[in-house]
């Protein structure tokens, strides 16, 4: 190649960091995150706008990072997977496992719900669902799988999946009645993995919903 | 995999966008990229300069504009499709966004990239061949406007110049004539999957009188080959009340009238669905038509 690559100086934040990078003008978002920032949560599968793997939030929206240019996103905002645990935190709604790594509602709820397998199409997953929820509280089914229809996961079968973000909008809610007392911070932070909890400042055991203590029905 | 070498060129007026366009040769305007990223990528398109329109603000916008909705090139699907002048007005157009690709495809795909390329199997077809609504461009000469009738040529084909862009468009108010009690329309599309492009699909706008007949009916059906304006299925069932007998006249109708590219059992199968979605369209336009009288 005679010619030299044309390149751009791209300022742009991402899960509330400033980074400035030159990159290739032909780089792809999804590239740009993975190999000049290092945040190989993103991933890449089909490229071509189908899977939704990439799913990045651009400015807050929903975007397929394969579809984009890195040199389009200059000045912007962008969240990715590794974002979703700091957002928790910064909401107060965070949930810790059992080996102490802090989590968002989603997160835990994919993995309480099996809503992953091998967790390839995972982080697309989730950021669509973070918007989707950011949206609106409570979606119905349809709703849920009208959002996540751009994403798709060769494990599930979808509707763990499905049941994984109606479990996450209900322990948001209930993190939202929790601020309103005295410590809305720990009163949301629950502590659980797979049904153990293991924190003693968690507010509830989890299995609660699993062996009701009657009264309810069932 | 990685497209070939371009040069990223962001502008941030229309202005500033027909300079660039003549200053640059082989350049290519750079809107969603929903269709030019991945023409790049398999190497269809290999531009040496990108002009990146993404960045003009003065065309991100859905206005109501008296008898009209007008929508800027850069509007993104999601923001017509929510836009509370179309949702009011042109129902139909928003009915028909939602079955475009997914979610985040409609967030960066926008209006004037999706009318630029004039994809035969796209969902805007249809239902801009009813309505048609005046497309605005500009170029070095100034700006024209053209009724969509005149705009689009064809499969991928627009009557666009060498260094013009579509500025915007302004989608006509659905509202009942002088002669008619109300109007109803639809968008039906047959897909073989969710989000993706339609095997075939119908837009439909019906008007009935007080008696409920039908005064005036616009089809047309995209998807299978040309883009096909089924006058003969229009004109059967005005002055109709829509009876199953109609309805299947109709949808004969369309089954000649479409020239899908496929030959053999695909090709029966496209014209069959052509007929089964026209009836369903026009079905559902005359209920929503027929609700207010
Ligand atoms: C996975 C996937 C599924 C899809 N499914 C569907 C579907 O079901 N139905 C459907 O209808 N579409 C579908 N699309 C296409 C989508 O709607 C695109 O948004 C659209 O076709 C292109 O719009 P864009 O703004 O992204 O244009 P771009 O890709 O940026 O541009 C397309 C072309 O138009 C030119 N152009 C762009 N803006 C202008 C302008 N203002 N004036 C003049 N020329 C301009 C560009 O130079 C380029 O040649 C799909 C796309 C993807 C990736
Ligand atoms: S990798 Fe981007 S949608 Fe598949
Ligand atoms: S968990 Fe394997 S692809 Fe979705």
């Amino acid at each position: 190649m005679s010619k030299s690559e044309p390149t751009t100086t791209v300022t742009v934040t991402v899960n509330g960091e400033e980074y400035v990078k030159e990159t290739e003008d032909r780089k792809l978002l999804v590239h740009f995150l993975r190999e000049d920032l290092g945040l190989t949560g993103t991933h890449q599968g089909c490229v071509v706008g189908k899977c939704g793997a990439c799913t990045v939030l651009h400015d807050g929206t929903p975007k397929k990072s394969c579809m984009l240019y890195a040199a389009q996103i200059d000045g912007d905002e962008i969240t990715t997977v590794e974002g979703l645990a700091d957002i928790a935190e910064a909401e107060g709604n965070e949930m810790e496992t059992r080996d102490g790594a802090t989590l968002h509602p989603l997160q835990m709820g994919f993995k309480r719900n099996h809503g992953l397998q091998c967790g390839f199409c995972t982080p697309g997953f989730l950021m669509t669902s973070y918007a989707l929820l950011q949206e609106n509280e409570d979606p119905d089914d349809d709703e849920i799988r009208s959002a996540l229809s751009g994403n798709i996961c060769r494990c599930t079968g979808y509707n763990s999946i499905v049941e994984s973000v109606e479990w996450a909008a209900a322990e948001l809610a209930g993190a939202d009645d929790g601020a309103g007392g005295s410590d809305g911070n720990e009163d949301g932070a629950v502590s659980t993995d797979g049904g153990f909890s293991t924190d003693g400042a968690a507010g509830g055991c989890p299995c609660r919903r699993d062996y009701p203590t009657g009264g309810d029905g069932e | 995999m990685y497209p070939s070498q371009f040069e990223h060129v962001p502008v941030d007026s229309v202005d500033d966008a027909v300079a660039a366009l003549q200053e640059y040769e082989d350049a290519e305007l750079l809107a969603g990229g929903q269709s030019l990223v991945p023409l790049q990528k398999t190497r269809f398109a290999s531009p040496d300069y990108l002009v990146d329109i993404t960045g003009i603000e003065e065309l991100q916008y859905v206005d109501d504009a008296g008898d009209a909705v007008e929508v800027g090139a850069l509007a993104s699907h999601t923001q017509i499709q929510r836009a509370q002048p179309v949702k009011d007005h042109v129902y139909l157009f928003s009915e028909c966004i939602g079955q475009i690709a997914d979610w985040p495809v409609r967030n960066q795909g926008t209006f004037g990239g999706t009318v630029a390329e004039a994809d035969p199997s796209g969902d805007y077809l249809p239902v801009l061949q009813i309505l048609d609504p005046e497309i605005t461009l500009v170029g070095p000469d100034g700006e024209r406007t053209v009724p969509f009738e005149e705009f689009y040529l064809g499969m991928f084909t627009v009557d666009m110049e060498e260094g013009e862009l579509i500025t915007r468009a302004r989608l006509p108010k659905l509202t009942p004539s002088s002669d008619a009690a109300g109007i109803g329309s639809t968008y039906k599309k047959h897909a073989e999957r969710s989000g993706d492009y339609a095997l075939a699909s119908v837009a439909a706008i019906v008007e009935v009188d007080d008696a409920g007949d039908v005064t005036d009916a616009r089809l047309s059906v995209g998807g299978v080959g040309p883009l096909t304006r089924p006058e003969e299925a229009e004109s059967l069932v005005e002055g109709t009340d829509l009876d199953d007998d109609v309805l299947a006249e109709a949808a004969a109708a369309v089954r000649e009238a479409v020239l899908p590219d496929e030959e053999g059992p695909e090709g029966d199968y496209k014209e069959a669905m052509a007929g089964e979605f026209t009836e369903r369209a026009l079905e559902t336009a005359y209920e929503r038509a027929t609700e207010s009288i």
